[in-house]
């Protein structure tokens, strides 16, 4: 599951900095994360809207990831995850990901992998539509799901 | 040099193959015992089922950030390649592999272009306020 191989074509594959990759990737993420910190998601206007917020009016599993971030950053674990839990729950996954691909990359250090049964992935699936469908039931248990 | 595992050329001096992550013995510097382009072969491939990637994170990434159904193709598609692995198909498991790489990368580019595009209204809509200067 976290195995991280890119496969590319050879030509970028030569290039001096391919060995970097993560590391250049890391590094444009980093400004990123200091705008999420500076500028409140929750003000209007300044990130673009979710498109598919924008084209139907209902929430997306991701929605909320921006402000959750916000909340994140500054701190505030219990707001992060009103806005987005499933963000929230993935930021650990994505993070030992990205740690494994660097360290891939660069030193050729490998970390363990996991093998994730098959049904696991299929529940995350199920999970997900669920997400997405319950999140947008304006009734009281599910409004909790909403950003 | 070539990875003996999937036939990517790889640096004189490296240690791991940067495509596929395996192991480069000094006994596989001779040459390519499986080229690019060659029928994939199981015995001489893959030495655990975990080397054969599976884009669950990729998925779980764009299914976040372009909010788009191409994320969740993806994600049915990396629990098709751990299905496949799970019964022994390392051939089957590959092919999943490939098309879950296409669905996250058909995700992330649906992703820019609408961004892109809402970016170029939103532009024109800012220069239209100031039509009026014209």
């Amino acid at each position: 599951m976290l195995s991280q191989r890119v496969i590319s074509p050879q030509f970028i594959q030569e290039l001096p900095f391919w060995r970097w990759r993560f590391v250049l990737l890391g590094l444009a993420v980093l400004p990123c994360l200091a705008l999420v910190y500076v500028r409140n998601p929750e003000e209007q206007g300044f990130y673009p809207p979710c498109i598919f917020y924008a084209l139907t009016g209902l929430h997306c599993p991701g929605c909320g990831t921006l402000r959750g971030l916000h909340q994140l950053l500054h701190g505030n674990l219990l707001g992060a995850f009103g806005y987005n839990p499933y963000t929230m729950l993935a930021l650990p996954i994505i993070g030992y990901a990205f740690l494994s691909a660097l360290l891939l990359t660069t030193c050729g250090k490998r970390l363990p992998t996991v093998f994730v049964h098959p049904m696991l992935i299929w529940g995350l699936l199920a999970a997900v539509i669920a997400f997405w469908v319950l999140r947008n039931v304006p009734v009281y248990p599910f409004t909790v799901l909403a950003p | 040099m070539y990875c003996s595992t999937c036939g990517r050329q790889v640096a004189p001096d490296a240690r791991f193959c940067d495509n596929c992550g395996a192991a480069i013995t000094d006994q596989q510097a001779g040459g390519p015992q499986y080229a690019p382009g060659m029928p994939y072969q199981s015995q001489a491939g893959y030495g655990t089922p975990v080397d054969i990637p599976n884009y669950l994170v990729q998925a779980i990434i764009v299914t976040i950030c372009c909010c788009l159904p191409a994320g969740i193709v993806a994600i049915v598609f990396a629990a098709q390649v751990n299905g496949k692995v799970d019964a022994g198909d390392y051939e089957g498991a590959l092919r999943y592999s490939r098309n879950a790489r296409t669905w996250c990368w058909v995700s992330f580019g649906l992703g820019i272009a609408v961004t892109l595009i809402y970016g170029a209204f939103a532009a024109l809509g800012v220069l239209s306020e100031f039509m009026w200067l014209l």
